[in-house]
Formats: structure tokens, C-alpha cells, sequence
């Protein structure tokens, strides 16, 4: 009897060991990545806040309401670029944004773009219009030149009538503990009040010039600034990613050593009980032949 | 010296220059355009090319720039583009290996496509090659 509750104890030991082993490895390679991924976020986001900001300053004091990026259009088809994660085991990561993302959403009007496996997955197993770019799918292999390529693809939605707005769905790396889900609406070019919430522009100065003319100007500016905007949405999102993951697989490798001890504890009570019990039995059998 | 103004250019890779500039000088798709104190509000999109700026301390700065865009206010100049280095950060030696490489490319390209994108690549290689000539040290070591 004893025995067998020893092998069990022993058993689950043996598996807790083998979890916190691969936990413990997710949870470095993750540390690995997150330096790196933050000291892209760091050098990317003064880039991504300042084309966003200027963006704004230029579409508010814009009066050319007849250019094709900055003309707010009549919503029929709102898409909606959701990037998250390739990977699970990430804690809350991509279950937040992915909810964040559907919460934005009314299923009437919107086209998902999916970026990242796990946003592909989940959004291609739902009852939502998507468009799947396969080459962008994997969130961890676009780079700078990579998201301008995408931008291309996302303008001509635009430009063609099949979206007639552009959000990005992301998360924000707040700190190395807080990632939170965030959304800004990048195309047309003309933001209201709410849109700009915490992102007002300095100033506002009057119409700017545009040199030649805006359509010129816009139809070189959009997809500069739609790549650039990506760039920095992704990099924001990979480092909450391999944030998130740390944390979780962190508090993952925790958890398995206390159970560890905990059972070991049990495993050696089980010892010491079979070996008392061998002892008795051995020792009252002697009692008995005497 | 003339009227200063603050200048910007900020890249994905980071913020390149930030400061009090008097002039500034870069291609756009209509050719150079130089920016003083003062100027109207402007939006114009910037070609792979140089940019100048002559800065407070009176030194005359050199950057091989790719595409972006520049953006007027009535106190800030800010240049926004996907690439931009210093001459200073340039070596000059290995963008001349790199343009020689890349006029091989645009000899080799067999589709529209790839002449195309070799010509790309070999038009900011020459700017890079130009830009990087302009290196104080460079400039010195020629007199």
C-alpha cells in the first residue's frame, strides 16, 4: 500500500521536474529575446510617437478635405490589423488582445488582418471577415523592411475601397510587468477628438503647404507612415509578448518547485511510514516465531 | 550667423539629431530644399539623398538619408525618415566596395523587376559613398 503511494508521489515528482525544466528554458530564452525585443521598442518608439504625432499636427490643420487619405469616408468595411503573438504559454498575452481586439469590433463592419499565428488561428476559427497575408503571418520574423512591404499591402486596401478605415490592434509595452492591449486608427487622415485622446499634437498651426501638391505628397507620405506605424506596433507587441511570457513562465517555475518540495515532503513521509512499517512487521513476526 | 530654429530627425533606429540648427538643406521629390528660420508651414516628401545642416556651434553636418517626409511648424522642423546616418558614421572605404557591388548587381539583373530594385539599392549606395567623402577626417587626409 505504502509502496504504491510512493511510486505515484515519485511519478508526478519525476513530471512536475520535467515542466519546470521546460518552463525554466521558455523562461530564458524569453529573457533573451526580451532584451533584445526592448531595445528595439526603445530606439523604435521616439520614431513611432513622433510620425504619429506629426501625422496628426498635419491632418488637424488640413483643410483639403478632397484628397483620398485625408477625406473621412462613409464606414462600410473597418479593418482592423490584430497583432499578437506566435506562441502560446504567454501568460494573458494573447487571450488580452485578442479580446481587446473583438471588444473594438462590430462583426458587421469589420475585416481582420490578422498578424501573428495565434491571431490567425483564433480569428480564422470565427464567424469574422479576415484576410490572411501568409508572408506576414509569423508576428517574429517582420523587420523594418518587412512592415513597409505590408504597409504597401494595407494602403491599397485602402486605396481600392475595400477597407475604409485602418486600426491597428496592439499591445503596449508599458514596462517589463505591464503590457496593456491599445488601438489607434492610422488611415484616413483625419482624427477626432476622441481618436487623438493623449496624442494631441503640439500645435496646431493652419494648412500646411504640401510640396507640389498633397496628392503627391500623400501618396508617398501614407505608405511611409502606415510602415512605420506597423514597425512600431510590432515592436511594442513582441517585447509584451516575451514580456508576458518571462512572467508567466517565471511564476510557472515557481510554482513547480514548491510543488516539487511540497510532493518530496510527501515522498520521504511515505518512505519513512513503509520503513516503520516493514520494522513493526518484522519485528512483531519475530515476536510471534519466539 | 542666421536666426536658429529647432530641428528633429527621428528614425526607426532612433532619434538621429536634435537641437538648434540654422539651416537645413534635403532632397525632396522636387529637388533640394533648404529650410530657414520662419518658414511657412510645409509638408514634402523626402527622396534617398543628403541632408545638410549647418548647426548652432557653426559645424556643417553630412547624412545619407533614404525616403521620409519633412514637416514645417511654425517652431519645429521635424525630418522623418526610415534610414539616416552621419558621414561621420559612414566608412568610406567599405560604401565604395558597397556601390562597386551594387552597379555590378544592376549589370547583372535579368527582369525589369530586379533592375529595378538594383537600381534602388545602388542609388543609396552612392549617396552613402558621397556623404561618406564628406567626412571631417576624410576631408583632412585629402589635403
Amino acid at each position: 500500500m505504502a509502496g504504491a503511494g510512493m511510486r505515484d508521489v515519485k511519478r508526478r515528482i519525476k513530471s512536475v521536474e520535467s515542466t519546470m525544466q521546460i518552463t525554466k528554458a521558455m523562461q530564458l530564452v524569453a529573457s533573451s529575446k526580451l532584451r533584445r525585443a526592448k531595445e528595439r521598442v526603445e530606439t523604435a518608439r521616439p520614431y513611432f510617437n513622433t510620425l504619429y504625432e506629426t501625422i496628426c499636427a498635419m491632418a488637424a490643420g488640413n483643410t483639403d478635405k478632397t484628397n483620398l487619405y485625408t477625406r473621412p469616408r462613409e464606414v462600410r468595411r473597418k479593418a482592423y490589423v490584430v497583432i499578437a503573438g506566435d506562441r502560446g504559454l504567454a501568460g494573458g498575452y494573447n487571450v488580452n488582445i485578442l479580446r481587446f481586439a473583438e471588444s473594438q469590433m462590430d462583426p458587421e463592419t469589420a475585416l481582420v488582418i490578422p498578424v501573428g499565428k495565434r491571431a490567425v488561428d483564433y480569428f480564422s476559427r470565427r464567424a469574422y471577415e479576415t484576410r490572411v497575408f501568409q508572408e506576414y503571418a509569423a508576428v517574429e520574423s517582420i523587420d523594418l523592411e518587412r512592415s513597409f512591404e505590408l504597409a504597401r499591402l494595407l494602403t491599397d486596401l485602402f486605396r481600392s475601397g475595400e477597407a475604409d478605415e485602418v486600426v491597428l490592434v496592439y499591445t503596449e509595452f508599458a514596462s517589463m510587468l505591464s503590457q496593456v492591449p491599445a488601438c489607434r486608427k492610422i488611415l484616413p487622415l483625419s482624427f477626432t477628438a476622441e481618436e487623438l485622446e493623449g496624442h494631441s499634437p503640439a500645435d496646431t498651426f493652419g494648412a500646411a503647404e504640401f510640396d507640389p501638391s498633397i496628392g503627391d505628397v500623400m501618396a508617398r507620405i501614407v505608405p511611409q507612415f502606415v510602415g512605420g506605424m506597423i514597425f512600431g506596433a510590432i515592436s511594442e507587441s513582441f517585447a509584451s509578448e516575451q514580456a508576458a511570457r518571462r512572467t508567466a513562465m517565471e511564476a510557472a517555475s515557481d510554482n513547480a518547485e514548491e510543488m516539487i518540495s511540497s510532493l518530496s515532503l510527501a515522498y520521504n513521509r511515505a518512505r519513512q511510514g513503509a520503513i516503520t512499517q516493514e520494522i513493526t512487521e518484522i519485528s512483531s513476526g519475530f515476536e510471534a516465531l519466539r | 550667423m542666421a536666426a536658429l530654429y529647432q530641428l528633429e530627425i527621428v528614425t526607426p533606429m532612433g532619434r538621429k539629431f536634435e537641437g538648434l540648427v540654422d539651416n537645413c538643406v534635403f532632397r525632396s521629390t522636387e529637388g533640394d530644399v533648404g529650410i530657414l528660420k520662419g518658414h511657412s508651414p510645409y509638408v514634402a516628401a523626402i527622396e534617398t539623398g543628403e541632408i545638410k545642416i549647418h548647426t548652432e556651434n557653426g559645424q556643417t553636418r553630412y547624412a545619407a538619408a533614404s525616403e521620409g517626409f519633412v514637416h514645417v511648424s511654425s517652431d519645429l522642423v521635424r525630418i522623418l525618415v526610415s534610414s539616416c546616418e552621419w558621414a561621420e558614421e559612414i566608412d568610406p572605404d567599405q560604401a565604395k566596395a558597397e556601390k562597386e557591388a551594387a552597379r555590378a548587381k544592376v549589370a547583372e539583373a535579368k527582369t525589369p523587376e530586379e533592375k529595378e530594385l538594383a537600381k534602388y539599392v545602388l542609388q543609396k549606395a552612392r549617396i552613402r559613398r558621397r556623404v561618406a567623402k564628406k567626412r571631417p577626417d576624410y576631408v583632412a587626409n585629402k589635403k
